[in-house]
């Protein structure tokens, strides 16, 4: 690739200053025009805003994670509540009293009273 | 040439700069000062508000110290059709048949006929498993809206005492409306960005959550075991008797917590429909005053023995009445033990001649303004009888004692007082007094709350008493034997041995709306005692009343008192002493 070399000469005082410092610059010798300058702009605020939507969606996604996540929340709830009723429903007194269980059991003829 | 072309070329810059003078003013208005009301319009497209439904707090009994579940929340589904969607109508029908059919809406095949409406109900309280059932047919046209509901386990178990929710979401009648606001809680509310599923986004800055706060799970102080008794005895007492109005309230006298309560007729709040009549929704123990009669006697004495104006060995000559500003007052039976009897004789045979001698030894001799005053310091400031009791149920009522100052509020009156009549009390006010005459002396404010439930943790609410000293432990002792005496002295029932168990009768005459005047043909019955292993500590307060169609009397309420009484000693695992 051809390049030029360039010695650029610096004050005293300045080499001083910058001193042990390249005081050689290497320069392209390509030089870039308005129109690419301004595809190369336009290229870059198409990539960032590319990236803008892919984070923007992925947010969105999240979202839509989160709602199915909270909907079977919200199923699993309603049914630990039906399942509570139903035990409830078991374990009322009405229902243990119709029992077969229940209506085997006899009165007993005697007591007899023990202090534990 | 150049003049020319430069003026048209001024002259067309101009027109431009006058157009984008135009669109700058235009975007000026609407981006500018009608900022405001196209965001507005803006948020109405895409931000949704929901509102974050506050789940009512369930209610428990207790089982011992066990809570137990009585009324619980439940999410069923209205199934419902738009008959302009429906593609295949007997599908539909087989379907819901199969899966609901109790639960559809008369002739609801019909309702799919219905083309000039979208929205028909199919069928009501279907059951979660019922609803995906339906909806794994993927039936076109048909769509499911999710209600909770109130459901009662236990049936009607305490519903006079539970009270229910009506179509609102407010409590009615009984616990559920005293306490509406603490069960019920507090709506949330969410307000987001949604997507055209409403979907809540979390793109936006304006998104707000406020999360619902549910309402309180509540701890009744109920029983659920004693309660059943109590409704059974009552069931079987009401059939016995043919009683219209049977009540019953069982409390702890060493904390003021009800046990049960409960009353003939009642209601299954799962049965709603099939109330037709709604007094049965009023819990009649706390919202019925009435002349409770000659239990009231035990309320009497306490303060006399109290006041040292007499003992259980006190004398008086029984003249079979006794005549106070000119009018006589008789005893029930007015040749029943004549001459000198003691005070016990009085209470073992609710003699009124007895109690009213009493009130007149308060004012050395006569129902004077002192007597007067001594009686109302007790009934209403230490008793608490004729005001509120504060338990916290929907309903209650004060019922009436007159103060001594008021022109109705004479000896007569107060004469009366003595043995129960002349004022109007409820259940709940007078069981709670004679809890603190029995139990040494100290008043609780009779509660229907234990405490609450805290993720699944039943956390009691403390104990404390409400005023101590209403009568002292000495008078208290006394009043606790002559009662236990009065309890065997008229009617010696087949108690189990081993226990300490009291009681009175009481016989209330109630007055003749035709004629405004006390009849003998339509009496309450009330039996109102206690009992436990302990002489000096009563397990528990019994109160039980019979009215409406006819004469009913303190031993018919005995009956149900004994039944139970004798069970609660079994439940209550007390072993006999003695």
């Amino acid at each position: 690739m051809p390049y030029t070399q360039t010695l650029q000469f610096n004050s005293r005082r300045q080499t001083n200053w910058q001193r042990n410092q390249n005081t050689v610059a290497f320069a392209s010798a390509m030089k870039l025009g308005p129109v690419t300058h301004t595809v190369l702009i336009a290229l870059m605020i198409t990539i960032l805003g590319l990236i803008y939507l892919t984070q923007a969606t992925r947010a969105s996604g999240y979202d839509y994670t989160a709602s199915a996540i909270q909907s079977k929340i919200s199923d699993l709830t309603d049914q630990k509540n039906e399942l509570a009723v139903q035990n409830a429903r078991l374990m009322a007194l009405q229902t243990i009293q119709n029992s077969n269980v229940a209506k085997a059991m006899t009165t007993p003829t005697d007591i007899q009273n023990v202090t534990e | 040439m150049e003049y020319i072309k430069g003026k048209r070329t001024r002259l067309l810059a101009g027109f431009v700069m006058a157009a984008m003078a135009v669109f700058f003013v235009r975007l000026f208005y609407i981006q500018i000062i009608q900022h405001n009301y196209y965001t507005a319009q803006a948020d109405s497209e895409y931000i949704k508000q929901f509102t974050l439904h506050a789940q009512r707090g369930e209610i428990y009994a207790l089982e011992g110290d066990q809570p137990v579940p009585l009324v619980m929340n439940e999410t069923v589904y209205t199934v419902w059709a738009d008959p302009t969607v429906v593609t295949d109508k007997q599908k539909v029908v087989d379907v819901i048949n199969k899966v609901a059919g109790g639960n559809t809406q008369p002739n609801f095949a019909q309702l799919l006929d219905v083309k000039n409406s979208r929205y028909q109900v199919l069928a009501t309280k279907v059951t979660r498993a019922q609803a995906e059932m339906i909806k794994k047919e993927n039936l076109a046209g048909v769509g499911f809206d999710a209600v909770t509901q109130r459901v009662y386990p236990e049936g009607q178990l305490a519903s006079q005492v539970l009270g229910f929710v009506n179509s609102n979401g407010d409590g009615q009648y009984g616990f559920e409306q005293y306490n509406n606001s603490m069960l019920k809680g507090k709506d949330g509310m969410l307000k987001t960005v949604t997507d055209i599923r409403n979907v809540p986004l979390t793109i936006g800055n304006d998104n707000i959550k406020t999360p619902a706060v549910n309402g309180k799970n509540a701890v009744l102080t109920i029983d659920r075991d004693i309660q059943a008794k109590v409704e059974q005895v009552l069931a079987q007492g009401a059939a016995r008797t043919h009683a219209k109005q049977v009540s019953a309230i069982v409390v702890d006298p060493n904390n003021g917590h009800v046990l049960a309560m409960a009353n003939m007729p009642t209601y299954d709040p799962n049965k709603m429909s099939s109330v037709t009549d709604i007094s049965v929704f009023n819990n009649d123990t706390i919202s019925k005053p009435y002349e409770v009669g000659s239990v009231a006697k035990t309320l009497t004495m306490g303060m006399g023995i109290n006041e040292g104006v007499m003992t259980p060995q006190s004398t008086y000559d029984n003249l079979g009445y006794i005549v106070v500003d000119g009018i006589r007052i008789n005893n029930a039976d007015q040749t029943r033990l004549l001459g000198r009897i003691t005070m016990q004789d009085v209470l073992d045979w609710s003699l009124n001649s007895g109690v009213v001698t009493m009130t007149e030894w308060l004012g050395g001799g006569s129902i004077n303004l002192k007597a007067r005053n001594t009686m109302y310091e007790y009934f209403h400031n230490r008793y608490h009888l004729g005001q509120l009791t504060g338990i916290q149920l929907a309903g209650e009522t004060p019922g009436t004692i007159i103060p001594p100052t008021d022109v109705q509020g004479n000896s007569i009156r107060y004469s009366n007082m003595a043995f129960g009549q002349g004022m109007s009390l409820t259940m709940v006010q007078t069981a709670a007094a004679f809890s603190s005459v029995i139990n040494g002396g100290t008043y609780y404010k009779p509660t229907i709350l234990a405490g609450f439930m805290n993720n699944g943790t039943y956390d009691p609410l403390p104990v404390k008493p409400e005023d101590t000293n209403v009568i002292s432990a000495q008078a208290s002792q006394q009043m606790r034997a002559m009662i236990h005496h009065a309890h065997y002295a008229t009617w010696r029932p087949n108690d189990p041995a081993g226990y300490y168990i009291g009681g009175k009768t009481g016989t209330s005459q109630t007055i003749d709306p035709k004629t405004g005047k006390y009849r003998n043909t339509d009496t309450i019955g009330t039996y109102l005692g206690f009992g436990g292993n302990d002489p000096n500590k009563p397990a528990y307060v019994i109160m039980t009343t019979l009215a409406g169609g006819g004469n009913f009397g303190g031993g018919d309420a005995k009956v149900m008192f004994n039944q139970i009484s004798d069970w609660m000693l079994g439940y209550l695992k007390l072993p006999p002493k003695g």
